[in-house]
């Protein structure tokens, strides 16, 4: 397994951390009730945008479904236009229209998210085509859950995205859930023979080993760059909030406590901290990062969160 | 006896699931903690899992599963928690059901399918979750398309398209869902079913509307007559083909009219009901006054500020009322929050 620098660790951890604190201010914020869209949050799946933030490269594409802040914010995207779209303005990156679920950023090569589920499946095959027309060596980033792995479309695409080996990362982050349904009620076999199936390269990754997951990005960036065709992932991750919306809901009891156990001890901010502390990463050190993540964040919002004041008076 | 529209949806399931042995409900969310918004409450742990199904996400598979089955003999209700999620079953819903009776040649063939489409509204549901194309569902021949607006037209139309033999779409709104309401299960089956529903009797205008600005309707009504304004007003349940003659004759007596849509003009429900007054000479020649509330066309925005106007409620009727007939405006004063339909909606679906 590759070894991952120190500096390179302070990074992931960074990046991580980051996603974790814009995601953290909208759960607390929420019920003041001036972001008023349906919002997915990623809080606990941190580990792959963590990962495509230091691959990141804005020439390469992405697109995401219902629940991308973090595929958005690990490409780059501008946070003051990630919250003003979440707060319905008008200075969104989405002019407003498309709110949590409706995110995109070109500029960094973050295409668009939307929130039927698959939908943008396609239409990330198709931005690899025209990369691969244009004679380009930059790929596209799909992501996906593992629920939008059940619709017809995701199989057509890996069916196309083979036959004209055309440079797609598929991501699948595997929460186990769609929604409220496990994935046992939903799944009869595994992903790994589907892809196997249709001749594509696949990687799964458990009990977030970011490092064996860093290893894997290194091989499949260069299979994708030098035009092998299209590259799965399969990512065992957690979300630890409820499906959608800010609050936990682990009272409904659909998850067993053991699973939340388990993923509890795993949560990928923990194993980044206990890894930077044994590679020796002064505390201090880590402290400054994420006050500065802290401020930048806090900052954003806060800018964001008065203009929406200004049209949506506090209900109190 | 009173029910929530919910409940009402959820008794009449439960009754047929009950009296048929060959019935299945399909649909994302059945058996989880919500149930669909409570409407498959109990189902699952009275009938098994073998007939109340928790599917995959293949909206479109799903939509030719159903039908496979009704082809049996089945009857099978498929819901989807939005209208935007059928959208993928399109092929299925349009190049199969509606036209297999057609294509084969076997029109007394039954075929119970029912599909629930939730629609959404508020709380910047946006783009993709508010869409209604039920305009558009009601042109297909083959189609039966019924947009309740209250407990007991939903409980009568989950009735019909479980047990008529006709591939029906429910339209569902999501803001009717916590109404309240009587349940009449005596009145005849086919009350909704190919005719208009008269709520009120007046002289003043004749209005006509369907869904969910059915109630917006009845209070504007009862406010507009405080001022001496009466109104006959029209609604319509199933969409797919109402006798509109009790339309024209009110409009023959009142001379003035207002259609509210639901959703956006063009191609509309509303749109068809206007060409054919229109084409009526006789009621043509009559018309003092003629207008419609819809809908501004365009998508969904999921802004608050943005979203502000988009809708049409009791306060928009009267004052359009009153305009229509030349009358001095009234103030109502408008909730702030147009984006949810009252306190028990706390988002975000
Ligand atoms: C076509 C379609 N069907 C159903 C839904 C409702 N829905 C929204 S998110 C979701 C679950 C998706 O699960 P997954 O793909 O695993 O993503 P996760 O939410 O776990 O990130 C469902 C069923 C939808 N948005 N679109």
């Amino acid at each position: 397994m590759k070894k991952i620098d120190s500096d390179t660790l302070l990074t992931l951890y960074e990046s991580a951390f980051y996603v974790r604190t814009v995601e953290q201010i909208i759960a607390d914020n929420y019920s003041k009730g001036l972001i008023r869209c349906p919002t997915h949050l990623s809080i606990g799946q941190e580990m792959v945008p963590a990962l495509v933030s230091h691959f990141n490269n804005n020439n390469d594409l992405a697109v995401s479904t219902h629940r991308a802040h973090g595929h958005y914010l690990a490409k780059g995207g501008s946070l003051p236009l990630f919250f003003d779209e979440l707060h319905g303005l008008k200075s969104g990156c989405s002019a407003g229209n498309g709110g949590s679920m409706h995110l995109n950023d070109k500029k960094v090569g973050f295409i668009g998210s939307t929130a039927i589920v698959a939908n943008t499946i396609p239409v990330g095959v198709g931005l690899a085509q025209s990369l691969k027309i244009d004679g380009s060596n930059n790929f596209v980033y799909i992501f996906l859950g593992d629920g939008a792995t059940e619709e017809g479309v995701f199989y057509e695409s890996l069916h196309y995205a083979k036959l004209y080996s055309l440079p797609c990362l598929f991501i699948i982050e595997n929460n186990e859930f769609s929604v409220y349904t496990p994935i046992q009620l939903r799944h009869s076999n595994e992903l790994k023979d589907k892809v196997n199936g249709f001749g594509i390269q696949y990687v799964f990754n458990d009990n977030h080993n970011y490092r064996s997951l860093y290893g894997d990005f290194l091989k499949a960036i260069e299979y994708l760059r030098n035009g092998n065709g299209p590259f799965v992932f399969e990512v065992m991750t957690h979300r630890h909030r409820e499906h959608c919306g800010p609050n936990y809901d682990d009272e409904l009891g659909y998850r067993e406590k053991e699973f939340l156990d388990k993923w509890e001890s795993m949560d990928i901010l923990d194993i980044f901290m206990k890894d930077m502390l044994l590679e020796g990463i002064k505390q201090v050190k880590i402290s400054n990062s994420q006050n500065k993540i802290i401020e930048r964040v806090t900052k954003a919002f806060e800018d964001s969160q008065n203009l929406a004041n200004q049209i949506i008076p506090d209900p109190t | 006896m009173s029910l929530l529209v919910t409940q009402a949806i959820n008794q009449a399931l439960d009754e047929v699931l009950l009296s048929k042995d060959r019935s299945v409900c399909i649909g994302l969310g059945i058996n989880d903690p919500k149930r669909i918004f409570n409407t498959t409450q109990n189902l699952v742990e009275k009938y098994g899992n073998t007939r109340v199904i928790e599917p995959p996400t293949s909206e479109n598979a799903l939509t030719g599963i159903a039908f496979g089955l009704c082809l049996r003999g089945y009857s099978v209700c498929l819901t989807h928690q939005r209208l935007d999620f059928s959208l993928l079953s399109f092929d299925q819903i349009i190049n199969t059901i509606s036209k297999w009776k057609f294509m084969f040649g076997e029109e007394k063939q039954e075929l119970s399918c029912l599909i629930r489409m939730i629609v959404g509204r508020g709380w910047g549901q946006g783009p993709t979750h508010s869409q209604s194309y039920h305009s558009f569902l009601s042109s297909l021949p083959g189609l039966k398309v019924l947009y309740p607006f209250d407990s007991d037209s939903a409980y009568h139309s989950v009735k019909y398209g479980m047990n008529s033999g006709n591939p029906t779409v429910l339209i569902e709104h999501r803001w009717l869902h916590n109404s309240i309401g009587d349940l009449d299960k005596k009145t005849s089956k086919n009350k909704y079913i190919s005719s208009l529903i008269k709520l009120a009797a007046g002289t003043s205008i004749t209005i006509f509307t369907y869904g969910y600005m059915v109630p917006e309707a009845i209070k504007a009504t009862e406010i507009l007559k405080e001022y001496n304004i009466s109104v006959d007003l029209f609604v319509a349940v199933d969409l797919s083909d109402f006798d509109l003659s009790p339309l024209l004759e009110s409009l023959n007596k009142t001379n003035n009219i207002t259609l509210i849509e639901c959703y956006t003009l063009k191609c509309s429900i509303v749109n068809d009901i206007s060409t054919k007054i229109i084409t009526d000479k006789k009621t043509r020649l009559g018309i003092d006054s003629f207008n419609i509330l819809a809908l501004e066309q365009g998508h969904e925005s999921t802004s608050f500020s943005k979203t502000k106007t988009r809708y049409n409620s009791y306060i928009e009727i009267v004052e359009n009322t009153l305009r229509q007939l030349n009358k001095e405006q009234i103030y109502l004063k408008k909730s702030y929050y147009h984006d949810i339909p009252g306190e028990w909606f706390k988002g975000p679906f």
